[in-house]
């Protein structure tokens, strides 16, 4: 019994090429129904994502399998076999066992140690496995991949901090507040990068107020679309002292937020912390407000920093990820061959 | 001699769990500090166990000695902070607490068989609770200490912008910040407590103004008067923070002193003890 992976992904195909060869999740079933009609392999399962398409089997004859994926692939996605043969990677045996754990883990990831594909994984697993087209062998090697993922996380620090500006900021107050539920988050500005922040904040159900002067059709638009309230910027001062994050992103050429009216608002807040996100470039709060107690400022370049080293910190921990998928890739080895004996 | 050996096991068998901690606290070996809870816990349950002996073989407690009243001291700070813990999933607590407790279970540790002056029959109510309450009231305010320095140390990250490894690891702000508050108000109102029973017991062994000329008694009372109005100015949310938190952490480093002084010093009612 062999296993074998053949796929492409963000290391070796553009993204003009993934996107052609993607299996949109829907069509998922008819293509392993397709695999299943050609006799490709034994057990088989389709993992798409925007980054990676893979065609997992297992089976008696790997070579002929990966041959009729391959065109099967060709002919699915309707581009030659000339155009993508070279960007694909075909791995088998301890290779293909050791890729599948280090794509679950996020190892193989484009931003190293993300989650997500852990549930894409997990989802592709299940629709085969409902398909009826998995088996003992990929049962076992799927459930394996997503224990190996759990491990490494509670054993690394592969999936500590984030690397995204907005889940830094997002991150940095789940360090001052805790839990974010409830928590009231003004915006100042409605620019791309406000409005991406903002959409974070509303992911973890905190209480949004967005703040205008010029356009305030937008803060109303973005108020409806994340049930946010709109306040024109005339009036956001009053209500400094109920906002526990305050994020400012607005294209002012002066600065808007001088430490004496954030010592004011503490006063008001009764010493509560606060926390403020500055995005704007040139800034619109004053450096020194970050001076009273409980008042916590970030800018645009010490989130990048953050993140920056975040990203820096996961890729320190490859290495060590790399030993726990090795010795993991070991075990299910042992297992496969104990339960196949010389067909493996 | 026995007691002694059990000390110093005990104190080496936290000071392991100390290390585990420490580690985990450092390195990025998450499953370090499931082990050292494992450790620390293991510790506990046989600090509990010469409790058990002592109250087997003599019918009772082991607060007779300034030694066994560390001893008992540092056993309810661990299991206070293990509780906040795991129930405020307040991080690495332990870590902060157990040096505190290593301190006591060394000091229990000289002090085994030296002091046979300081011998205390607790022959009335009043004094049982007044060394009851003195005890839990010194663990609170432990406690809040513990948290208050986690506080600091987060704040400290946060400001700077240089978040670190204590900064991922330990608990958010307000976590703490709540932590500190409650313990410092079970801590502050319990060892007011102890102080007013201490008063109720001299009283009635009519040894009242004797225990008042005692400067360890009224440094005593005024750290907890101190303590009473960083609670009052929490409170009242005049300030809160980091402020209040490096306020705790004073007073507390002037009780200990005088904690360490009542030994150390050959005068006063509370002399050797």
């Amino acid at each position: 019994m062999d296993i074998f992976v053949l796929g492409l992904n963000h290391k070796t195909a553009p993204l003009e090429l993934r996107e052609r060869l993607a299996i949109p999740r829907h069509k998922t079933p008819e293509f392993l129904k397709h695999m299943a009609e050609r006799h490709i392999s034994k057990e088989r399962l389709m993992l798409s994502t925007c980054n990676r398409t893979e065609i997992y089997g297992a089976g008696p004859d790997p070579s002929a399998a990966i041959e009729s994926a391959k065109s099967l692939l060709s002919e699915y996605a309707h581009v030659e076999r000339g155009l993508f043969e070279k960007n694909l990677y075909v791995l088998q045996r301890e290779a293909a066992v050791e890729h599948l754990f280090s794509v679950a883990s996020g190892l193989d990831s484009l931003v190293v140690g993300e989650t997500e594909i852990i549930g894409q994984v997990k989802d592709a697993y299940l629709e085969a496995q409902r398909e009826g087209q998995t088996g003992k062998v990929l049962n076992r090697l799927f459930e394996r991949s997503l224990k190996v993922a759990k491990d490494l996380r509670t054993q690394t620090e592969i999936g500590e901090g984030r690397v995204s500006i907005a889940s830094v900021a997002a991150d940095l107050a789940g360090k001052i507040f805790g839990e974010l539920k409830g928590t009231r988050v003004m915006v100042l500005g409605t620019g791309e990068m406000a409005t991406l922040l903002l959409r974070a904040m509303h992911a973890r159900q905190t209480k949004l107020m967005v703040v205008s002067s010029h356009r305030f059709d937008r803060a109303e638009a973005l108020g409806a679309e994340l049930g946010a309230e709109p306040v024109h910027y005339d009036f956001y001062a009053e209500r400094m002292k109920d906002v526990d994050i305050l994020i400012t992103s607005t294209l002012a050429p002066t600065v808007l937020i001088h430490e004496a009216q954030v010592r004011q608002w503490m006063k008001e807040r009764q010493e509560r912390p606060l926390f403020m996100i500055d995005l704007a470039v040139p800034r619109n709060i004053e450096g020194s407000a970050a001076k009273p107690d409980n008042a916590y400022l970030y800018n645009i370049d010490d989130l990048r920093t953050i993140a920056d080293r975040n990203a820096e910190r996961r890729r320190s921990q490859l290495e060590e990820c790399s030993r726990l998928v090795t010795r993991q890739t070991g075990l299910f080895m042992d297992w496969l061959k104990k339960e196949f004996g010389g067909q493996s | 001699m026995n007691e002694s050996y059990y000390f110093f096991f005990v104190l080496m068998g936290y000071f392991t769990g100390f290390v585990f901690y420490f580690l985990n606290f450092e390195t990025s070996n998450r499953t370090g500090r499931a082990f050292a809870a494992k450790i620390t816990w293991t510790i506990l349950v046989l600090h509990l166990c010469f409790f058990l002996l002592h109250y087997l073989r003599t019918g009772e407690m082991a607060v007779h000695t300034l030694a066994e009243y560390f001893y008992i001291l540092s056993f309810i700070i661990l299991l206070v902070s293990f509780y906040i813990e795991s129930r405020f999933d307040a991080r690495f607590l332990m870590l902060f607490s157990l040096p505190v407790v290593m301190i006591l279970c060394l000091l229990a540790l000289l002090l085994t068989g030296r002091e046979r002056a300081g011998l205390l029959s607790l022959d009335s109510w009043w004094l049982k609770l007044h060394t009851g309450l003195m005890l839990a009231g010194f663990a609170g305010l432990i406690t809040a200490v513990s948290a208050a320095l986690m506080y600091l140390i987060q704040s400290r990250q946060l400001k700077s912008k240089h978040i670190g490894n204590a900064s991922f690891k330990l608990p958010p702000l307000e976590t703490l910040d709540r932590v500190h508050f409650r313990a410092l108000v079970w801590g502050v109102i319990l060892f007011s407590l102890g102080i007013l029973c201490g008063f109720f017991s001299a009283r009635d062994r009519q040894e009242l103004m004797e225990v008042l000329k005692d400067p360890k008694v009224d440094l005593s009372f005024a750290a907890c008067a101190a303590y009473w109005v960083i609670l009052g100015l929490r409170l009242s949310s005049l300030r809160r923070g980091q402020k209040i938190a490096g306020g705790t952490v004073l007073v507390f480093i002037l009780l200990f002193a005088i904690l360490a002084g009542v030994y150390f010093t050959p005068q006063g009612f509370h002399k050797g003890y």
